[in-house]
Parts: structure tokens; sequence; C-alpha cells
């Protein structure tokens, strides 16, 4: 079973997140806010995929993506923002080895996040 | 004396004296020239040698003053000052190999530089450029001065000479100088190791001084002198040898040290007498010598002396022995002839003297013995004559005494003779002596013809005088008769005759009378004849002296003729002539006097000329008059008040002569008076005028110039021309037009001048005048021709118009001033009268409606600015007019294509009325653009804030509602509602996307793109998505469009907008066609559809944000296109009528330019 870090601050979105990955068969790990994610991250926990909220307060998505890399986790993410963000950071997104295609805009269709996740897990 | 001592004493007067002299002053030149020439000598090493040493030392400090300043030892200094204890760690390692770049160079090319040596501040040495003196780094200079570090500290500083303590070299010195930083903080000192070794050198270079001679070098110590260098007659001396100061030794050091310079005969430190020079060094404070043994320098004097010496010897001798002889020669030959003279003296007429000597003393020996010979045989013949003269002497004495007894006899009778003859002789002589004389006298009478007649009347005698007066010569007339001398008639009345009987009769007749010369002119002659008688009364004749009065009859008639002439003129002149004796009184007196004074003559002659003097005057007058009596001179015109018989004032004018008498005395006057009254009158009232008129000219407020027109040389001016001009009286006579105008406006004057001398012109304006001083003023001149004494004149009168000129001219300035500002304001100002019609604009305004500002004067403000027919209702001009108070309005105006800001501020006439308004009216357009940028900016920030803030509730939203849908269990309603929460937050997504993307367009990459293939393959994906609806595609690409530098993602989305708007104008059928092409620098693309088509609010509202005719549109899709053509500098319209379709063209850049055309 694959295992989906899911990231946001708000708790009621990682909630949906959970609900509807945990019914599509992925085991789902929660995290309320970046310093949360940055735990689990440090934990020895292995993850096949992240869902990461970009605008967080403290330690956003970025900072995530970036401990996760120097953790060596290299699993693959899928970005979530609410905001015009995506192109903020996308010269930066870039230089990580990520595109646009790698941004989900919130509202997200669940079935398109569905989608994205098994196309990145290689399993669609 | 003997002759012999004599000839000896001349020939050595002759021969030493010479000889001794020539020697003596050859002596002495010779010494005088060597010691002048050794003089300049050694005072011209001393001056070399000190040239020499202050270069080298100012050259020492001209280095170390570069040296303190290399930026090396600036960075470097604090680097060994702080690691020079650990010379092996790497910054002072690294410092080190710099200075040593820098400063090893040094040390090996110059000779003179020992070490070069870095010491810190607290004086510990920190880096030695010359390794073997590496030792000394971290301890103190090794200076035994002991002053080369702490003056170092305080500038550029030379130290003493002082004994080295390092091997290598004897003597040295130190140069130091301060180092500071590049803020000027003191960081340490450099210093120079100085070898003196090759100064010395140089010093004790004795070249041309000789064997004895040399420079050294002194330095003042207390009340010693030391030396500083080795001595040639004293190697050990450097810093060792001293003399006491003051002491009798090393006087040229003395003087060096006392900082004079000279040079003289002096005595050296050693007590020998020496020629030297001494200088003083003030740079180092030494003294400098040169010298050389007097000795030596007069060596060449001495050897000459000796010379002279011998010759003096050698000639005395040789003269003696050759005077000594010619002596002996002289004198032997004469003590021989005096013995012999003295033998025959003695009666030895015998001796012989003679000698054999062919010299002339044997001559004279030889003449002396014939001489004495021939004297022996004259003494015996001699002797035999004198015996007979005896004999025949008393022969001759007794013969004598018998003649003179005869001759007393002869003489007695003799004398009786002559006495008888005398006595008859005397008688006779007396006679003829007295005839003689008369006769004598009346020959020579030269004024007087005197000549006898006989008593028939013929000319019996005549004299010089004679032949003078009448003219013949004694032979003619001698014999003729007299009346010859008569003229005819005279002869016809038997005159000649007449006269001989009356003198006949009555002894003598006096006769004056014309007479006839031989040439036959007559002269005026008296003629006396007298009769000559014998002792008995009978006549012998006549005699006729006649005398030649023709000159004074000549006189006679002049003077005859002047008296008459001087009566009439006196009694017919208008002058009163007049005569008085000394004391003035009159004499005589003209008739005229009764016209002058109204006396008549005889009233006046007994008069003092004084008595008729105005009494006022009279005593001043008289005394004035006596004085010039008193000079016994002429005088004239003296003029002077007299009172008339009649009581008038006549003034007279009095000019008289002396009267002097033959003694020389003076003995009156004669003059003449003449009434000046009128003339004195008319001099007063002229004098009058000409005063009032020089007032008049002279106190004229305007400057007023008399110039001679043929000349243009001024003749006079009034004292406010001079004073305008600044020259005196006599100095503008000698000027003309070109010296009171400058050449700049001369010609114009002079042809002003010109026109006023004719009459043709009055006024030469603006004249440009210049002053004495050169300064120019500006004058209207204002001129008239007029005569003088036959002269041609102008009159210039000059007005000083400077003020009003200059005012003039600043009014113009400043009205030029006013124009170009005006002109120069960049808003569009126009002045604007109560009818709305402009007055006057500034080139701006013109300039912006391409008008010329002519054209715009008189035309309505509405009308040009609103392109209507009559005034705007929120008219700020009209609100001006109506409250009397500035009005301000932003507006968009159409007519003009700007936005524009008014401004209306009210002109009152005098009374308080609006007259008129200033309108400025100011394009904003660019503001406003500006403005609306930094809105939509400010749009976007808050649109990016809020879109966050929204879009996590709508995802909670959303997500739950699709969570719920998943559920199967629940009823179709609410899976319906669920839907459309689920769809109406997808539209909401939607708008806040748009939002973003309106306020905020996102910045794309830019890439070269063929528009044609980007069209092509929308067109395809839309096609897809058409497939279910009669929509058909046209395309009309053009072929081998440029390639335009664009955003492709960002233009597909608005191609994508576009035909989806296209498709969505044709519910049912319909075609699009999509066309591009090539319009100047841009690619035109054209999507046509033939929907339902716009009116024309929608067309004019289709940017507007949030406007929509669709039902599920968000109202952003045109205004984010526009945005997006926008951002790429093209352009984005539409054409569209209702039922009849849309075009919508995009055009966008070639070159990523703006249309140029537009």
């Amino acid at each position: 079973m694959f295992k989906i870090l899911v990231v946001d601050d708000e708790e009621r979105i990682a909630d949906i997140m959970e609900r509807y990955l945990s019914r599509s068969g992925f085991e789902v790990i929660k995290a309320i806010g970046g310093e949360e994610a940055v735990k689990i991250l440090n934990s020895d926990a292995k993850l096949d995929l992240m869902l990461l909220d970009m605008k967080m307060p403290k330690v956003d998505g970025m900072a995530v993506m970036q401990k996760a890399k120097e953790l060596g986790k290299n699993s693959p993410i899928i970005f979530l923002t609410g905001s015009i963000d995506a192109e903020r950071y996308l010269d930066e997104l870039k230089n990580s080895g990520f595109s646009r295609e790698d941004v989900l805009y919130k509202p997200v269709d669940l079935p398109v996040l569905l989608k994205k996740v098994k196309e990145k897990l290689g399993i669609a | 004396m003997h002759i012999k001592p004599k000839l000896l004493i001349a020939f050595f007067s002759i021969a030493i004296i010479p000889v001794l002299f020539v020697g003596r002053l050859s002596f002495v030149n010779f010494r005088d020239a060597l010691l002048e020439l050794a003089e300049e000598h050694v005072e011209a090493v001393a001056s070399l040698k000190v040239d020499k040493i202050e270069i080298f030392f100012n050259g020492l400090k001209r280095d170390i003053a570069i040296a303190q300043d290399y930026y090396n030892i600036k960075t470097s200094l604090p680097v060994v000052t702080a690691f020079y204890d650990n010379r092996s760690s790497p910054e002072y390692i690294k410092a080190k190999k710099i200075l040593d770049g820098q400063l090893k160079a040094w040390v090996n090319i110059r000779e003179e530089l020992v070490d070069f040596v870095l010491i810190n501040p607290e004086g510990k040495v920190v880096y030695t450029a010359n390794e073997a003196y590496a030792g000394h780094i971290g301890g103190l200079l090794p200076d035994p001065t002991g002053k080369a570090f702490p003056e170092g500290k305080k500038g550029i500083y030379i130290s003493r000479i002082f004994k080295s303590q390092a091997s290598g070299y004897d003597f040295g010195i130190f140069v130091t100088a301060p180092v500071y930083d590049f803020d000027n903080k003191f960081i340490g000192v450099v210093a120079f190791e100085i070898n003196m070794a090759p100064i010395y050198k140089f010093i004790q270079d004795t070249t041309g001084l000789g064997n004895t001679g040399e420079t050294f070098l002194v330095r003042k110590e207390d009340n010693h002198i030391l030396y500083l260098n080795p001595l040639r007659h004293d190697p050990d001396a450097a810093l060792k040898k001293t003399i006491v100061f003051g002491g009798q030794r090393g006087l040229p050091a003395q003087e060096a040290v006392l900082k004079k310079s000279g040079f003289g005969t002096t005595v050296d430190y050693r007590d020998k007498k020496v020629l030297a020079a001494w200088r003083y060094i003030p740079s180092l404070d030494w003294g400098l010598v040169a010298k050389m043994d007097f000795a030596e320098v007069l060596a060449p004097v001495f050897d000459l002396g000796f010379s002279v010496l011998i010759i003096c010897l050698l000639i005395f001798v040789i003269a003696g022995i050759i005077s000594f002889s010619l002596a002996d020669s002289i004198a032997k030959p004469i003590q021989l002839l005096h013995k012999g003279t003295e033998i025959i003296g003695n009666g030895n007429l015998d001796y012989k003297v003679g000698t054999d000597v062919k010299d002339e003393i044997g001559q004279l020996s030889r003449a002396f013995d014939q001489m004495t010979g021939k004297l022996k045989a004259q003494a015996e013949e001699a002797k035999a004559a004198n015996q007979q003269l005896k004999a025949s002497n008393q022969q001759l004495r007794a013969t004598e005494q018998q003649l003179k007894a005869s001759e007393r006899q002869l003489r007695a009778s003799n004398e009786q003779l002559r006495a008888s003859e005398q006595q008859l002789r005397a008688g006779n002589q007396q006679l003829r002596k007295s005839e003689e004389q008369v006769r004598l006298l009346v020959e020579s009478v030269k004024d007087y013809a005197i000549f006898m007649l006989d008593p028939q009347g013929n000319v019996m005698s005549w004299n010089s005088g004679a032949e003078k007066i009448i003219g013949y010569r004694p032979e003619e007339i001698i014999g003729k008769h007299f009346s010859c001398f008569y003229s005819k008639e005279d002869v016809q009345s038997g005159k000649p005759e007449h006269e001989l009987e009356e003198a006949a009769a009555q002894g003598r007749c006096e006769d004056e009378g014309w007479r006839v010369r031989k040439d036959g002119n007559r002269f005026w002659a008296n003629a006396i004849i007298s009769a000559v008688y014998n002792s008995e009364g009978e006549i012998l004749g006549f005699s006729k002296v006649t005398r030649d009065l023709t000159e004074r009859k000549k006189i006679e008639v002049a003077l005859y003729k002047s008296e008459e002439r001087f009566s009439q003129v006196a009694a017919t002149s208008g002058d009163w002539i007049w005569e008085t004796d000394i004391q003035g009184r009159y004499t005589y007196s003209s008739l005229v006097v009764e016209k002058i004074l109204g006396y008549k003559p005889e009233e006046v002659v007994g008069k003092y000329f004084y008595d008729f003097f105005h009494p006022d005057e009279r005593e001043e007058l008289k005394k004035g008059a006596f004085e010039v009596f008193a000079k016994k001179e002429a005088f004239k015109d003296f003029t002077n008040r007299n009172i008339k018989k009649d009581g008038q004032v006549v003034i007279l004018e009095t000019s008289g002569v002396p009267l002097i008498d033959a003694d020389g005395k003076l003995i009156g006057f004669i003059g003449v008076d003449r009434d000046i009254t009128k003339r004195k009158e008319a001099e007063e009232a002229l004098r009058e005028s000409e005063e009032k008129f020089r007032l008049i000219f002279d106190n004229a407020a305007d400057g007023m110039l008399l110039a001679n027109i043929e000349t243009k040389k001024f003749e006079f001016g009034n004292k406010m021309i001079l004073e305008m001009l600044g020259y005196n009286s006599e100095e503008i006579k000698n000027l003309s037009l070109s010296n009171i105008h400058p050449p700049e406006d001369l010609l114009r004057i002079v042809e002003g001048f010109e026109g006023q001398a004719k009459g043709e012109i009055k006024l030469v304006a603006d004249a440009l005048t210049k002053r004495k001083n050169g300064t120019v003023f500006y004058a209207d001149i204002t001129a008239y021709p007029i005569v003088l004494s036959g002269r041609k004149y102008l009159m210039g009168i000059f007005r000083d118009i400077t003020e009003r000129k200059e005012t003039k001219d600043a009014l113009l300035h400043a009205a030029e001033e006013w124009r170009t500002t005006f002109d120069s304001i960049s808003d569009m100002v126009s002045i604007i009268d109560r009818d709305y019609k402009i007055i006057r604009v500034n080139k701006s305004f013109a300039d912006r409606l391409k008008m010329r500002p002519q054209e715009v004067i008189g035309k309505t403000c509405y009308e040009l600015f609103h392109g209507t027919k009559e005034p705007s209702a929120a008219c700020p001009h009209k609100c001006t007019l109506e409250t009397k108070m500035p009005q301000r309005s932003e507006f968009f105006e159409p007519h003009l294509d700007m936005y524009l800001e008014v401004t209306t501020s009210p002109i009152f006439n005098e009374k308080g009325d609006i007259i008129a308004s200033v309108h400025i009216a100011r394009d904003i357009s660019h503001r406003k653009k500006l403005e609306k940028s930094q809105r939509l900016a400010e749009l976007g920030k808050l649109v990016a804030d809020m879109a966050h803030e929204v879009n996590n509730p709508l995802m909670i939203i959303s997500g739950n509602a699709q969570l719920s849908l998943l559920d199967e269990t629940l009823n179709e309603e609410v899976k319906n509602n669920l839907k459309i929460i689920h769809e109406e937050t997808n539209r909401a997504k939607d708008i806040i996307q748009g939002l973003l993307k309106f306020s905020r367009p996102t910045k794309g990459e830019r890439k070269e793109t063929d528009i044609n293939q980007s069209i092509a393959s929308i067109a395809k994906l839309i096609e897809h998505q058409f497939s279910l609806t009669d929509v058909t595609i046209k395309k009309d690409l053009k072929p081998g469009l440029p390639a335009i530098l664009i955003d492709e993602k960002q233009i597909q989305e608005v191609l994508m907008n576009l035909l989806n708007n296209a498709k969505e104008a044709m519910p049912g059928e319909g075609t699009i066609d999509i066309s591009t092409s090539l319009e100047q620098d841009f690619l035109r693309i054209d999507i046509k559809d033939s929907g339902v088509g716009m009116d024309e609010e929608t067309l004019s509202r289709v940017f507007e944000p949030f406007y929509t005719t669709k039902e599920k549109g968000t109202g952003l899709g045109l205004a984010v296109c526009l945005g997006i053509v926008k951002a790429h500098n093209g352009e984005l319209k539409f054409e569209s009528h209702p039922g009849k379709g849309t075009i919508a063209t995009v055009l966008l850049p070639i070159r990523g330019g703006v249309r140029s055309n537009v």
C-alpha cells in the first residue's frame, strides 16, 4: 500500500484529503502545518508521495520540500495552492525539478487529484 | 769729480735701475695673478663640493619623502609591526615579500644606501631590506646618535655622522621620515642607513688642489669644531679631531661654522699659512673648507724671483766691466792733452802732444800740434810790423796840427756872410706863408663854392666846393664869365651885372635864388659877392661865395605844407587835438573840443586836463596821468570820464606823445581825445546781452555744442555738454564727431549730422555718445544749421536719454522675458474674455491644437476644447465669470483625446469687474494612466491576498460536497444540491483566477513563435471541443509570416477565449474564419464569426471587468485578454453589428515594439 503524506495548515482540508485518499486505497499520514510535516519527515516513516499545501505559516510547502530533499526523501510531490503562489515560486520549483504540472489549484476536483496521484505513483 | 767715476755711476744707473724695476714689477704682477687664480680655484672647488653635497642630501630627502608615501609601506608596515616577533608567520612573510619586492631594489641599486629600515611606532625595527641586518629586527635602530627615530617621528630628518658599529663601512648617517596610514595615523618610521664613504671619497678628492690642498667638512660642537672626515694630513681625524673654537688655528673652519662664506689667506689647523675658501651648508649645519698651502701656491713666484735676481747680478757685472773700459778710453787722451797744454802754456811751443790714436781725441791732439806751430810763425811776423807802424804815426800827428789852424780862419768869415742872408729870407718867407694858407683854405672848402672874378666878371679861381656844387672843373671855367651860373631869365634881366655893380658900389651883394649847374639843373643858392680892393682902393676883382640851399628849401616847403595840413586836420577831425605844458595845462585846443566837451577852445586853453575829469575819478585819473607823464613816453587809449559843459558825462579815449625840446627836456604833450561814449555804451549793451545769452547757454538743461559743418570739429560747448562729456572748454575744441561717438554708431550719426546740416532732418535719436572716460550714453541730438561770421555751423542740442532708453529696453526685455516664460510653460495657457473668445495663447496651446497662435486668437474656447457650439455647463471659465473665484476641474476631453486638468483665474479691471480669465489646461493623461496602473497593482495585491483566504474555504466546501457525493445512499435531491455546491465553488474559483490574471497578468516566458502553427494547434483542440456542435472553423493563414516574440501560452489563452466567445455567439450553426496577415510592423489575427453580433453599448463595455452577457461568465475573460495583448504591446479590437457577426482582431508587433503610426 502506498503511503501518502498530506500536509495542510487547515485541518479540515487535510481531513478531506485523508478521507478521500483512504477511500481510494492509500495509506495517508496527516500533518497539520509544516512543522508537523518536518517531524514526520525526520522520523523513519517511508513515504511514497507528498501532498503539500504551498502557503502555510512558519514552515511553508517549499521549506518542507527542501527538508525532504535534504533528508534524501525523494518521493514525488503534488503541490496545492489557493493563490497564485505557484507563479511566484515557479523558478524555485523548476530548480528543484518540478513544473507547473505539479501544482493543483484549490478548490480542486477530487477525481483530478486522484488522477494526478496515480500518475505520480505510476499506477494510472 | 773726475770724468771716470761720473761715467761709472752713469753706466751703472742706466744698466741696473731698469733691470731692478722690471724685475720687481714682473715679480709682483706674477704673484698677484697667481694668488688670484689660486683663490678662484679654491673657491670654485669649495662651491662645487657644497653643491654636490647639497644635491646628495636633498636627493636623500626627496627619496625618503617618496618612500614614506609608498602604498606598500603604508599597507605592510602595520602588518610587519604586528607580526615582527613571529617572522615565520604567513602574514609577516607575505608583507615582507611585498616590501622586499619594492625596497630591496633600492639597497641593491644605491651604492650609499646600506639598509632600508622600517620601524614601528615604539621604535623597534620591524623590517630591514638588507638581509645582513635582519638581526636588527626586534631591537632598536643601531643609531649611535640616538636621534634618528625620535626626530624621524616628527618629519624628515638627517642624523649626524656617526662611526659605524656594523662591519662593512666606517661612517654613516640615518635619514628618517614618519609614515602615516591612509587615515593620517602615525604608523612608524622609514629609515635609510647611509654609508658616508662615497661622500667622503668625493670630499677627499684633492684633484686640482696640488700636493698640500684638501677639502673637509666640519661641524660646531659646543666650543669645539669637529672634523667630520679624514684629513689629508691626519687620516684619523674623522669625528675625532677637534680644535678649540675661537683659537688661533683652523681659522677657515671657524669662519665656516659661523655660517659665513668667503676666502682668503689664513691659518689652518696645522698652524700653517694657507689659501682657503670656506662655505656654510645650511641644510646640514656643516661647514666646508677648501684650502691649499700658501707656500705651494707661491712656489712658482719664488722661482721667478730667484731667476730675476741672477739676471740682475749678471747685468751688473757686465755693465761694470764695459763702463770701466769706456771711461778709461775717454779719460786717458784727455789727461795727455791737458798735460801738453800745460807745457805749451808755459812757453814751450815746441812741445808735441800728438798721438797716433785714430779717434776724435787723436785728431784733436794732432790739430793742437798744428796750432802751436802756426802760432809760433805769426808771433814772429807781428813783431816786425809793429816797429814800422810806430814810425809813420809820428809823421801824421805833425801834419794834422797845421791843418787845424787854417780851418779856424775860414769858419769866421763864413759866419758873417750867413747872418746877412738870414735877415733877408725871414721877411720874404713870412709873406709866402700867409698867402699859401688862404689858398689852401679856399681850395679845401667843399660846402661852399668860392671863386674869384676879375673886375669884368670872368672867373679867375675855382675851389673844390665850386666844382662840387656847380659842376665845372677848374680848367673848364677859369676865364669864362660868371653869368653862366644864372638862369636865362636872370641873364636877360641883367641880374649878374647888377649884382657886380652893387658889390662894386657897396663892397658886398647878397642874393638868394635859383642858379644853374653845369648839367642844366637848378639849385637854390645863397650867393655873396664881395669886392676886392688893392692898397690904393682900386677894384682888383670880386670874390663870390655860393651855398647850395636846395635841401633846406625843400624842408621849408614841406614844413609849410605840413603845418597847413595840421591845422586843416585839427579843424576838420572828429577828434580833439590838444597840446599841454608839463603841468598839464592846455596850450592849444582844436575847435572840435566844442563838440566834445561843449567848451570853446579859448575856454579850454589855460585849464588843466584833469579839470574836466569826472569828480568821482578825478584824483585817481590824475595820479595815473602824471605817472605816464613822468615816463616821458607816448601813451595810447587812456580811457577817462569827463563832464561836459552841460553836465553830461562823456567818455574820452586819450592818446598823446611827449614834446621834447632840443636839449631833450620835456616841454609838454600833444595828443588826441576821442569821444567813445557811444562805443562804450554799445560795448556795455553788447556785453550785457552776451552775458544774458551766455547764462542762458550755460544754464540750459540740455547740452549744446557748436560744430563747424565743414570740418565737423567743435567750436565750443555749454556747461551742460562739457559735464555730459567730461571735457573742459579747451579740450572740446580739439574734438570732432568721431571723438564723441563710438565707431559702432558713428556712420549713422555722421549721416544724421549731414542731414541736419542741410536742414533735412532735425533729430538724430538714440545717438551713442562717448564720454572722455570712455563710458557711453544715449542722446537725442536736435540740431540746426546757423551762420556765424560768414561760417556755417551746426548747433547741436544733446539730451541724455540713457535712463529713458534703459527703461524702454528694460520694458522690452521684461516683455520679452514674460513672453518667453509664457511660451515656455508646457501647460496650455490662454486668456479668455467674457465672450469666451481667446485673447492670447502660449506656444504650447497652439502646438497642442496644431495651429498657429494667430489662428487661435478670436476663436471661442468651447469650439477649440470641446468642439461644441456653446459652453458646457461645467465650464470652469463660466464658473469663474459667475463666482469671480478661481476654479479647477479635471475631465477627459474626447474631442482632444486628453485628460485635462483646467484651472481658471479671474482678471479684473481697475473697477473690480471681471474682464477675462487665465485658463490653464494641463494634459494629465499620463498621470491618469499611471494612477490606473497603480490602482491595478493595488487591486492585484488585494486579489492575491483574497484568493488565498477565499480558496481555502472554497476547498473545504467543495471537498466536503464531493466527499458527500460519493455516498451512494444519498437521495437525488441532496446529490443535486451537492453538485450545485461543487459547481459554484468551481465558478467562484474561476472568478478569482480571472481576477488574478486581470490584475496581475502573469509574467510568462517569451519565445520566437510561429503564430500560424500556434493557431493551428489551438484550432485542432477547439475543433475537437466543437465536434458536437454545428460550428465549422475555416483557416486562412498567410504563409511565410515572421516568427514573433510572444508568450505562446498566454496568446493561446487569448485566442481560445476569442474562439469560445465566437462559438457562444453562434448558438445554432455557424462558421468561424481565422485569418492571419501582415499589417505594417504588426502581425494581424482576425477571428470572424457569423453570430449574433453586439450592439454599441455591449461593444463599448466588452473589456469592462465583470461585464458579461453570458449566464455563467465571469466577465473577466476579455479584460484578461486585453491585459495580455497590451502586455505584448499589441492591440485587441472588435468590429460588430447586431445580427451581422463580430470580427475580433489581434495585432501583435513583429519586433516587440509599439506601432509606429499610432
